[in-house]
């Protein structure tokens, strides 16, 4: 049995699921953001899953009420063990990803990258912009892309570019990056030692050019298939055995002189952008993995 | 880095056409005229061959309208300028087509008294992967029959309903909304026989698309049109038009008899849903014999620059030509474009295609 944690709404795993149907596996689909597990999963796991992905959501346990609170505390590691041990269970299978390690440390990466060989920007945490010349982005250092305030009010975390006359008073400690000028920027989706990239040329559209989720829905930046350098590749290999993770969607950025930037990895990011227009069928390369020996 | 090279975008495909091509901008569902010795352009941009060598090629005299072709490409963003490094690192689109169905699409004829046994056809058409339904009803429907449509849908993996009935005063915004919202699945209201021509599109109260037509249905012989405002220029539709029918490829269907077909108007039966199920229907020997008929075996279309966005027709054809295995590759009936002018006409106004009509008696 292929088990497969998801959430409710996620389109990526009907695609996988109807490669699943059409290879006749069987398979559970647990969408985290309606479920609970239960103690009774962990015979599950260990009599009936052949092969597990983690795409997205909370594992959270099944909670009672509990009126002590030092007895909810005493529950609460209690539990976090118990799921601890679920996702060490479900590693020994056949297994793309996992919930203990769906959002590696931004900061950590950068400096894993560098050791695997990889360009990155010059970054550095600060209040105030780094340095008196050159060009600055400013990002989070947290996956989210937008926040939900009340009253329906979406706050949208994007990157900026840092302007002298916008910075009012001192910030808490922010993520500078030196602004890299793109030729374009490439997504790549990997797994288990192979990469698939596409090239984003968002350069030409201002809207666009720092953070090419700010969609420009008239004219869409152009998202074609791109073929990588084979020792960027190899980096990125080296890099994501390094953080032990066999799946996920790299950022780079080309510069104007054809140098590779590593930006960011997130193992449970969207790659149905990359899948579709480049033809490249990732949700079958990843209902096979799942499927097959 | 010197920019000498000019690399054409993989997501756009040059057809080439008798009389000219059509550039198919896959990513922004956009079709473009060009002329033949453009295509030429950037067949030999495609090869690799820098522009200076493009230029040497043409020759002196050429050089002002080689410049305005690349000028065009650039500035409807079809292509980039880069260097011989950058332009070895974009390869071509993988243009192969594979769909997780064994059928990906079902064309249900139906009366009225047999709308109960429908639950039951889409539970076997679920079975085989399909996802898209269209349902064909020559008479009016009432309410009961509008539950039965919406029972049969529920909770099942069919993601769109297209639904074609006949018109009648029942048809108000309030069913509309009604239907349109309860019946989840449902992308698409087609009333025939309607009072004028009408279309409402899809907004915040009728979940659907819904079209007023004011032909007349009574049989299957609506169907077969080849129309410009059909021509769909999305990735996964011409692709599969590349490489197999763009209308029968993974298409299965049960006529108003309850026979099983390629679509309601071919010849062969493979059965009826009485006693014979899809699944038996799908393996006979002959019924995936239109399924990779693309447009390149089509005589006629083989020469037309609009063979990978358009629509195919087997069951209304010339009937001009047969294959090596003997299967009908004429030119579609209803279409009246000629390839080799590059002109349109009311394809029924056609002299040579009399008796290809009277034989479909249309």
């Amino acid at each position: 049995m292929i088990l497969l944690h998801s959430l409710s709404y996620d389109n990526t795993t009907n695609f996988v699921i109807d490669w699943l149907r059409f290879f006749g596996r069987e398979f559970t689909r647990i969408n985290l953001d309606r479920t609970r597990i239960s103690p009774d999963d962990i015979d599950y796991i260990n009599d009936e899953v052949t092969s597990y992905w983690y795409r997205k959501g909370h594992l959270r346990p099944l909670r009672g009420n509990v009126p002590f609170p030092g007895i909810k505390e005493h529950l609460k590691e209690n539990d976090k063990n118990i799921l601890e041990y679920c996702c060490y269970l479900l590693q020994q299978k056949k297994h793309i990803n996992s919930y203990l390690n769906a959002c590696p440390n931004k900061l950590i990466i950068l400096e894993k990258a560098k050791k695997a060989g990889l360009l990155v920007p010059k970054s550095k945490l600060s209040k105030t912009v780094p340095g008196r010349t050159g060009a600055y982005i400013y990002k989070p250092v947290t996956e989210a892309g937008a926040i939900m305030m009340p009253g329906h009010v979406v706050l949208s975390v994007l990157t900026q570019e840092y302007k002298a006359e916008e910075a009012t008073a001192e910030s808490g400690l922010t993520l500078f990056q030196e602004k890299i000028e793109k030729k374009y920027e490439l997504r790549i989706f990997y797994l288990n030692g192979q990469c698939w990239s596409m090239a984003i040329f968002s350069q030409r559209d201002k809207q666009t050019a720092l953070d090419f989720r700010n969609y420009n829905e008239e004219r869409p930046n152009r998202t074609v298939p791109y073929s990588l350098p084979k020792d960027i590749e190899d980096k990125l290999d080296r890099l994501m055995k390094e953080l032990q993770l066999n799946c996920g969607s790299i950022d780079m950025i080309v510069s104007r002189d054809n140098l590779y930037y590593f930006l960011e990895v997130n193992p449970v990011g969207q790659f149905g952008m990359v899948s579709m227009p480049c033809n490249y069928y990732l949700e079958e390369k990843i209902a096979t993995y799942l499927a097959y020996d | 880095m010197r920019q000498d090279y000019f690399r054409f975008f993989s997501n756009c495909l040059v057809t080439r056409g008798y009389t000219r091509s059509v550039i198919a901008d896959l990513q922004r569902q956009h079709a473009a005229y060009i002329p033949n010795s453009l295509a030429d352009v950037i067949e030999k941009l495609d090869e690799g061959c820098s522009i200076a060598a493009l230029f040497e090629d043409y020759g002196h005299g050429n050089e002002e309208t080689l410049q305005e072709y690349l000028d065009f490409l650039e500035e409807e963003e079809y292509g980039f300028y880069c260097d011989k490094e950058t332009f070895e690192r974009f390869p071509d689109l993988d243009r192969s087509f594979r769909s997780p169905y064994h059928v990906s699409n079902i064309v249900i004829e139906s009366k009225r008294e047999d709308l109960p046994a429908l639950a039951s056809i889409v539970k076997q058409a679920e079975a085989l992967g399909c996802k898209d339904v269209a349902l064909v009803l020559y008479e009016s429907l009432d309410t009961g029959d509008f539950q039965a449509i919406k029972a049969a849908f529920h909770n099942t993996i069919i993601k769109s309903v297209m639904l074609i009935s006949r018109y009648s005063s029942l048809v108000s915004e309030d069913l509309l909304k009604a239907f349109s919202t309860e019946c989840e699945r449902l992308t698409s209201l087609v009333f025939h026989s309607a009072p004028e021509k009408k279309v409402i599109g899809w907004h915040d109260k009728i979940l659907c698309d819904v079209v007023f037509t004011d032909n007349v249905y009574r049989n299957f012989s609506f169907c077969g049109g080849v129309n410009p405002e059909h021509f769909s220029t999305n990735l996964p539709k011409v692709l599969e038009a590349v490489n197999h029918n763009s209308c029968l490829h993974k298409k299965i269907s049960i006529d108003i008899g309850g026979n099983i077909r390629n679509c309601p108007a071919m010849p062969q039966s493979f059965g009826n849903i009485k006693d014979t199920t899809l699944e038996t229907a799908l393996s006979h020997p002959d019924f995936k014999h239109y399924w990779n008929m693309s447009k390149d075996h089509v005589a006629g279309c083989r020469d037309c620059e609009f063979r990978y966005i358009c629509t195919d027709c087997r069951a209304y054809t010339e009937r001009t030509h047969r294959d090596a295995e003997g299967l009908d590759n004429s030119k579609p009936l209803k279409c009246g474009y000629d390839p080799y002018t590059g002109e349109w006409e009311k394809w029924s106004d056609n002299p040579l295609k009399e008796k290809a009509m009277a034989y479909y008696s249309l």
